[in-house]
């Protein structure tokens, strides 16, 4: 039993039966204990009474929009959510996003990128992050000292660019939208602004990536926001 | 049982007469009252006689002059006045049945009769004309309010017409047509069939020349001629149609007309409003009716795709060796399903206007891997080049729509190309002709002339025809560029093989607060 309990916890909230057997079946193979909801309501009384590790949630759900139910989760939980949807458009995956999801892949989903997401999701952030070196490719973040090298050279950043640097390394792995990154460096009046991201987003890689063309670290989810890929 | 009301009283013909609340009287009628008046007078004055003095009757004779005035005009009056002077004269004053005059004082006597009966005849008079005109602008006033009281009540452009020409009829006896623009033809004019005024076709022509004529003149009336006049509709800028009014059977002056073409004219404007507020209506039921019907389909179609495609990549690491080009199969044709449902769904938005570009500011080479990353499968194994320099502007686009066309060309280079053959993706600037292009160029057999014409229609097939695909692909991506108000062009290039363009508008953003 002990074993039993060892096992993260996921709830997942889709509407449709195949793809929560689906799931519970790729989970279930894969280490998890699954909890299924079929509809937004039921989902939110499962959160509240079984407290799951993390929640794959659908955006189309019979009775409540799904965001909807994430808004009403994030009045109390900070319970990782996945969202797993059909749509594919930006503005909706901004929105999720902005609303408080930590992540958003769509269906048809590969099962290993599925499997990974989920796994960055449920990793423990150590309490004293800031003090870690963070390291990626031949990039090395130490957080303490403040210091960015590539290959052992040390990089230049402005005080600006290593605060986007440093928002995207302690989140790393997880999208980060344009809208968080715009509120975090320029404030809150800010938030419109998509480009200021974008062009400080481009003097990162040309100061990162190899190729800044094809970026291999500081990749673009599309267009809601990025995320720091150091694995 | 009602009670009977103040007004419905009936009082003495003399004293409605007195306040004129009978009809006018013509000048001879006039003459006749005052003649009968002095009579009845006369008639008093004999019954009074044996009691009083002839001065007394002189008195009677004023209060009936005074009286008299409040009613009949200034001709009759003073006829009335000398008739008076002389009967009394005759009849009264000593010595009896002569006109003679002796003394000073009977003289002056006769003066200050005609004097007071003047002066009293006219005062009166100007206060009984002031009274009618007040009476009149009171009635127009309230006829103009059961206009617009009932213009206001009207339902349609059509009642509008009907009451309009029923309520000046009924309220000023004036007979009208209303010609209005022929909604098919603004250039013709319709007559309301309610029309009081048979318009001859003679008539009907002149009002058309009124109406096409520019401009008011001004007061209003824009043409009379012997028999109509005629009035424009016009309200808020908005020619509506001509007011044409029998001149014979009409006493309003032009300016009452005009303030009823006025009422008529921004009835028919509020109608045509509340028309087009209504008709909005029903096209925003009706397109959230189509967007929900578009995204339920969507999903039906996608939920069971997408659980088969995932279903199959599951399977592709649990099933023995030998069968995994079967699970491989699945996977392709699900996507390709995929693909399919996608474009159609696309071409649907597109139809039906549910398409908005949501502008935001992108990255080029984002979008460009965005576009790689979704033709991973069709490109696998093909020989791709990237030219994209570097330090690229940022381009304001919808980053799905304009990934996607991307990635429609690349697609489209991939399946109508020998294997053999090079993609090459570039991007650029085009500072003087402020254009952004996205270019998906190929070493492939190029387009025939013919080709490029239809290129971009729907369900276009190339030849010869390879299986799989609608031809919608270049359609829609076409679609998409023209809805960020840009373009896609199709040419062969000089050393062979074709390139699609996609032009996007250059703008540039604000900058970038400095540290």
């Amino acid at each position: 039993m002990s074993e039993a309990a060892a096992q993260p916890e996921v709830l997942v909230i889709d509407d449709e039966e195949q793809i929560r057997r689906l799931l519970r079946g790729a989970l279930t193979a894969a280490g998890y204990s699954v909890r299924e909801a079929g509809d937004g309501s039921t989902g939110l009384r499962e959160v509240a009474y079984q407290r799951p590790d993390a929640i794959i949630l659908d955006l189309g759900l019979p009775d409540l929009p799904g965001l909807e139910v994430l808004r009403r989760l994030r009045e109390w939980s900070q319970v990782p959510v996945l969202i797993l949807s059909l749509r594919a458009h930006e503005k909706e995956k901004i929105a999720a996003l902005d609303a408080g999801a930590n992540d958003y892949m769509t269906k048809p989903f590969g099962w290993g990128e599925l499997l990974a997401r989920l796994r960055v999701l449920l990793r423990r952030e150590p309490a004293t992050a800031a003090a870690n070196v963070v390291r990626f490719g031949p990039v090395s973040v130490d957080m303490a000292r403040r210091v960015v090298t590539r290959d052992g050279r040390e990089l230049k950043f402005t005080a600006r660019e290593y605060a986007l640097l440093r928002l995207l390394v302690t989140h790393r792995n997880k999208v980060i939208t344009h809208r968080q990154i715009l509120r975090e460096l320029w404030g809150p009046g800010a938030e419109a602004q998509t480009h200021y991201v974008r062009v400080y987003m481009a003097r990162l890689r040309q100061k990162i990536e190899e190729a800044p063309n094809q970026p291999r670290f500081l990749i673009t989810e599309s267009g809601s926001g990025y995320r720091l890929d150091t694995d | 049982m009602s009670r009977p009301t103040e007004s419905s009283r009936p009082s003495p013909l003399f004293l409605r007469w007195l306040k004129g609340e009978t009809d006018a009287l013509t000048p001879a009628q006039e003459y006749l009252v005052a003649a009968l008046a002095v009579a009845v007078v006369t008639g008093c004055g004999f019954i009074i006689r044996p009691w009083s003095d002839y001065w007394a009757v002189a008195v009677l004779y004023l209060f009936m002059i005074v009286l008299l005035s409040l009613r009949i005009g200034q001709g009759p009056i003073l006829g009335a006045a000398a008739l008076a002077a002389l009967t009394w004269d005759f009849l009264f004053f000593p010595p009896l049945f002569t006109f003679m005059l002796d003394r000073f004082e009977d003289w002056m006597m006769f003066g200050l009769f005609f004097a007071i009966a003047l002066v009293t005849g006219r005062f009166t008079g100007r206060i009984r004309l002031a009274e009618r005109s007040e009476r009149q602008r009171a009635r127009r006033a309230t006829a103009l309010y059961e206009l617009t009281r009932t213009l206001a009540s009207a339902q349609s452009a059509d009642e509008v017409l009907r009451h309009a020409t029923e309520q000046v009829q009924a309220q000023f006896g004036t007979r009208l047509a209303l010609l209005t623009a022929d909604p098919a033809d603004p250039d013709r004019l319709v007559l309301h069939p309610a029309a009081t005024y048979a318009i001859s076709a003679a008539g009907q022509e002149a009002a058309l020349a009124a109406f096409r004529a520019d401009g008011g003149s001004g007061a209003g009336t824009w043409a009379t001629d012997s028999a109509r006049r005629f009035f424009p509709l016009e309200a808020a800028g908005r020619r509506f149609g001509v007011m044409a009014v029998e001149t014979d059977s009409t006493a309003s002056p032009a300016d009452v007309l005009d303030g009823f073409a006025a009422q008529i004219a921004l009835a028919l404007e509020h109608e045509r409003l509340r028309a087009v507020s209504e008709a909005a209506r029903v096209q925003a039921a009706s397109d959230q009716l189509h967007r929900s019907l578009l995204d339920s389909v969507s999903h039906e179609l996608k939920t069971p795709l997408a659980v088969i495609a995932s279903a199959a990549e599951s399977l592709q690491t649990t099933v023995p060796a030998p069968d995994r080009p079967l699970v491989g199969e699945i996977h392709v044709a699900a996507q390709r399903l995929r693909r399919l449902v996608d474009n159609l769904l696309d071409t649907t938005r597109l139809d039906s206007g549910g398409l908005d570009a949501q502008l935001d500011w992108c990255d080029l080479s984002d979008l460009i891997n965005a576009a790689l990353k979704t033709t991973q499968d069709i490109r696998h194994g093909r020989r791709l080049h990237l030219q994209i320099p570097t330090g690229l502007p940022l381009v304001r686009c919808d980053f799905d729509l304009i990934q996607q066309a991307l990635a429609n060309l690349i697609h489209n280079a991939c399946r109508h190309t020998p294997f053999a053959a090079e993609i090459t993706v570039s991007a650029g600037v085009d500072e003087a002709a402020r254009r952004v292009w996205l270019a998906v160029a190929d070493t492939g057999p190029g387009l025939r002339e013919d080709q490029l014409a239809r290129l971009f229609e729907r369900f276009f097939r190339g030849e010869p025809r390879r299986p799989g695909g609608l031809g919608l692909g270049l359609s829609i991506a076409r679609g998409f560029a023209e809805a960020h108000g840009g373009a896609l062009r199709a040419e062969n290039q000089r050393g062979g093989g074709a390139r699609f363009v996609i032009l996007l508008p250059f703008e540039t953003h604000d900058n970038v607060p400095a540290e």
